[in-house]
């Protein structure tokens, strides 16, 4: 019985691949579509995503640009104001309404439930301020305790991000340290309250290759140390398939499919998948072209009908152009949103 | 919505000003039956409103009839500006399109000449311009243009270094296309947006500048009426007659608002600036 | 660091030589013969004799510049025509009053503007801000002569509030000090004259204040905004700060060092513009002085003169500079963002 066949449900469940029984996921997505204000009307970004991410997970979300990765990102740290951005559907860090919660309660949140760090060290950080003093800011705000207990963990997470000379590198101004050590400076800053989650926006684009590794190397480490789930933003599949332990795909707004790391890089079910992995430089056979998806993103407002992926997809059948694609499940705990599945 | 707002006014309450100023200019000879230079003892420091013998605006201390100086007034200063923001232009984006492709010493030479112009302290130099080599209209343009083609130097500088580290020039310098035709083709309508907003600004400046040394006593001769002049004639008399003070500058000060509300929207337009997000 | 102050001392010395050699060209293409014809009629053969010597005038152009920077270097410029003492001496004499009037005027500026600029920035789009804005162009489109007459026709000539001109009354017992009023009236413990000194300067210095207030509320907004785009303002915003926490500790630190830049620019600028406001109020400064020098065309005055602001405008603009690389941690240390 192939796929064509099984009846559709609607809206499949959110999957999880390493949420156990009982527990609750730190962050959970149904039906969030987000709009986003173009001059006086209103663009949806990213239609109908759900997902979960379960503590101690971490959840890959993988995209090109325009693919609207960064709107989630920030909309789900609730960074852009309802002016800009309007979000509906639900949202839930734990047993807290993202959506619903007022400006108070989000302060209340940010830097200390749930955490950012940003693609671009070299801005990221104040340039008038110490690394120290910037650390120092986001505990007071949230934790307080005496100056001797700040400074004490402040050094500990300059540790925990791998300064061999914590002391010295908390006295420092940000333009005195190079990209890769900016960097772990934030995920320090992030971590200072032990938030549940981290989501981390392209964290190592900017950077170095061997430096790249470097920061991922320490992020997930602190996953375990710190038992912290984390949203990784990325548009680097070979990146990410190292070390994500689930993985959503997202093209032109819409999560076109999901489940656990290992299962979707291995047997890919939606052809933009399968088109991603097939990029991924590697050793060819001589003769063998390195492989790109021809045609583009289709632009932020531009909702045609049918499966996004349909126009550049080599699958691609008549009714996928015409109608709305519902998400299918392709396995234990994974599902793509395709018409026909690989 | 509130922001929309704001910006169309400005771009009224612009267009307002200078119009009516232009207005003024190009018809104040046919709302004032009087000459500008014509005195009049018996009718002095009359106040304005006086419809029955034409004077809408009142007269000065020899019965001159303010409208028709004012119209005067406003010739001078549009023409003398626009003849300072034309030629400033000019020369401000030639050399610096010129100084920006050639790059390289060159430049570096050019710069140092803009960097002098550019410390001199700004009413001050076309002082010195005026009261060392005399006064005369030429000599007035000149002094105003001296250091207003700075503006347009770096605009136009900056442009020209975008373009030359561009592919496509090495490819069509190859083909045979000189520098003329590589500022002419593409340096030169990536600046004339800017161009234009700098020209905006110049010019409001130029009338101030130019108001400034008529009053001073230093702009075109004396037997010219200017808005800068009127104002230095009739200070003597204001407390009697407050029409000498209140016109002349109004008329200074509607044109050069009407310039910088334009130039303002204008650059609103073409760089929009976010607000700032505290969430 | 001490590097970065040599070298940039040392880069305005061409651009020095370059302004010196731009005043002398102008004072050597007035038309006509020489000595003459930078001469008032009534110059006696003993005036023109002086000029002949002091510039050097019957020797070729290259020995003429260097007599002029000669002159320049010691700051001597002859005797004035008019007033028949040494330039250096006048200006000396009243420069104080010229200075002190800018920085009472700056100050006040600042005072108003920079609160102004930083909340029509955080209110953009707002009435504040429509009504900020809508000051500052006001500020900067008014010829400021005409502000201060209207200023005066309302405060002396009507109401008889304010004084209209000069600097303190004939008969003040006031001796002579720094020539900063407000300073030597203090010192010398006399607070009613210190009090009249001050109301002696209300009036222009509102004047040159008025447009200051326009530019400064401009700029102030403008490098607000720009920091407002800054990512590290959303990392604030993502650490949970309350928004005025981020205004306070992030926002206006970064864009104090733009700002005061610029208001400390400002002053050079202001310093030349007041000429228009100290002949409005006949204030005794150096912009005053200029004005009569011009018009009776007492040329060694008005070079001094003309040097003078030259001179304090290019100080001003060097020092600014260096007090932004000192400020800015980024070029303490010499390394590049």
């Amino acid at each position: 019985m192939t796929s064509r066949d099984a009846p559709m449900p609607a809206a499949a469940a959110p999957v999880s691949a390493t949420l156990t029984g009982g527990e609750r996921p730190t962050l959970e997505a149904r039906n969030l579509t987000l709009s986003i204000r173009l001059g006086q009307r209103m663009a949806v970004v990213v239609r109908d995503a759900s997902f979960t991410i379960a503590p101690g997970e971490v959840f890959a979300l993988v995209g090109e640009s325009g693919s609207g990765k960064s709107v989630m990102a920030r909309s789900i740290m609730r960074l852009m104001p309802p002016s800009v951005v309007q979000m509906e559907g639900e949202l839930r860090l734990g047993d807290v309404d993202l959506i619903g919660a007022d400006p108070r309660r989000l302060r209340g949140l940010r830097g200390n439930r749930m955490s950012m760090i940003f693609q671009e060290p070299m801005t990221s950080l104040n340039p008038l301020m110490t690394v120290e003093a910037q650390i120092d800011e986001i505990i007071k705000v949230h934790r307080g305790g005496s100056e001797q207990q700040r400074r004490e963990r402040i050094l500990g997470l300059l540790a925990d991000v791998q300064f061999a000379r914590p002391a010295q590198v908390a006295k420092m101004f940000p333009h005195e340290l190079s990209g890769g050590m900016r960097q772990r400076a934030m995920i320090a800053l992030a971590l200072a309250n032990d938030p549940a989650l981290l989501i981390a926006d392209e964290p190592t684009t900017a950077l170095d290759v061997t430096i790249q590794q470097e920061i991922m190397e320490i992020l997930m480490r602190l996953r375990q140390s710190y038992r912290l789930s984390v949203l990784f933003i990325s548009h680097d599949l070979s990146l990410v398939y190292r070390y994500a332990d689930s993985i959503g795909v997202l093209y032109g707004g819409v999560m076109v499919e999901q489940g656990a790391a290992r299962e979707i890089i291995r047997t890919p079910r939606h052809p933009y998948t399968k088109a991603l992995l097939d990029c991924i430089p590697r050793a060819r056979r001589p003769g063998e072209r390195q492989a790109g998806i021809e045609g583009s993103v289709p632009r932020i407002d531009d909702w045609f009908t049918g499966c996004r992926f349909a126009p550049r997809c080599a699958y691609r059948q008549a009714d996928c152009a015409e109608r709305e694609i519902p998400l299918q499940v392709t396995g234990e705990g994974r599902n793509a949103r395709c018409l026909y599945p690989l | 919505m509130q922001r929309m707002q704001w910006l169309d006014l400005k771009f009224i309450v612009g267009v307002l000003c200078l119009g009516s100023v232009v207005f003024l200019a190009a018809f104040g000879t046919i709302l004032s039956p009087h000459d500008a230079g014509e005195q009049n003892l018996l009718m002095a420091l009359e106040p304005p409103w006086n419809f029955a013998e034409g004077h809408v605006l009142g007269t000065d201390h020899l019965g001159r009839d303010i409208l028709a100086r004012m119209t005067s007034g406003a010739r001078v200063s549009l023409a003398i500006a626009g003849a300072v923001v034309v030629i400033s232009g000019v020369v401000g984006v030639l050399i610096g399109s010129l100084s920006g492709y050639l790059s390289g010493t060159r430049d570096m030479v050019i710069q140092k000449v803009v960097e002098t112009f550019w410390a001199f302290p700004p009413v001050l130099l076309a002082i010195a311009v005026l009261a060392f080599l005399g006064q005369s209209l030429g000599n007035v343009i000149f002094a105003l243009a001296l250091q207003r083609w700075i503006p347009y130097c770096r605009i136009a500088r900056a442009q020209a270094l975008t373009i030359r580290s561009k592919e496509y020039i090495a490819a069509s310098r190859i083909m045979g296309g000189g520098t003329v035709w590589v500022l002419r083709r593409h340096v030169l309508p990536n600046v004339m947006a800017s161009a234009i907003i700098v020209a905006t600004f110049t010019m409001a400046t130029a009338i101030l500048a130019e108001s400034s040394l008529s009053f001073l006593g230093l702009g075109v001769p004396p037997s010219v009426p200017t808005w800068g002049g009127m104002l230095a004639e009739g200070r003597s008399y204001i407390s009697r007659a407050w029409w000498l003070a209140v016109f002349p500058g109004l008329g200074i000060f509607v044109t050069v608002l009407g310039l910088n509300l334009l130039g303002d929207w204008a650059r609103d337009q073409f760089d929009p600036k976010p607000g700032i997000n505290l969430v | 660091m001490l590097r970065a102050i040599v070298y940039r001392i040392l880069g305005s010395i061409p651009v020095l030589l370059l302004v010196a050699f731009g005043i002398f060209a102008l004072l050597r293409l007035a038309p006509g013969d020489a000595a003459s014809a930078l001469a008032p009629e009534d110059a006696t053969e003993a005036d023109l004799e002086r000029l002949r010597a002091q510039w050097g005038l019957d020797r070729p152009l290259p020995v003429q510049f260097l007599y002029f920077l000669g002159n320049v270097a010691r700051l001597d410029f002859g005797q004035s025509y008019r007033y028949h003492a040494p330039v250096s001496e006048l200006i000396a004499e009243r420069l104080p009053a010229t200075l002190e009037l800018a920085v009472i005027a700056l100050l006040a500026a600042t005072l108003v503007a920079v609160p102004l600029g930083i909340v029509t920035a955080l209110r953009k789009g707002s009435i504040v801000d429509a009504f900020g804005s809508l000051v500052a162009v006001l500020g900067v489109s008014a010829p400021s002569f005409w502000i201060g007459i209207l200023l005066v026709l309302l405060f002396s000539a009507h109401l008889n509030l304010l004084p209209s001109s000069g600097r303190l009354p004939l008969a003040s017992p006031l001796a002579p000090g720094t020539g900063f009023y407000l300073i030597d009236s203090l010192v010398q413990g006399q607070f009613a004259t210190f009090r009249q000194a001050l109301v002696q300067m209300i009036l222009p210095a509102a004047t040159l204040a008025f447009s200051m207030i326009g530019i400064i509320t401009r700029i102030s907004r403008s490098a607000l905004i720009d920091v407002g785009q800054e990512e590290f303002v959303t990392t604030a915003v993502a650490k949970g700060l309350e928004p005025a926490a981020i205004v306070r500790r992030h926002l206006l630190p970064n864009a104090a060092i733009p700002i005061a830049t610029i208001i400390g620019l400002e002053l050079g600028v202001l310093i030349s513009g007041s000429i228009i406001v100290e002949v409005v109020f006949a204030w005794p400064g150096i912009g005053s002085l200029l004005y009569q020098a011009v018009t009776v065309r007492d040329i060694p005055l008005t070079t001094g003169i003309v040097v003078t602001y030259t001179l304090i405008f290019i100080l001003i603009n060097i020092a600014v500079d260096l007090i932004y690389t000192i400020l800015d941690p980024r070029l303490r240390s010499g390394r590049a963002v």
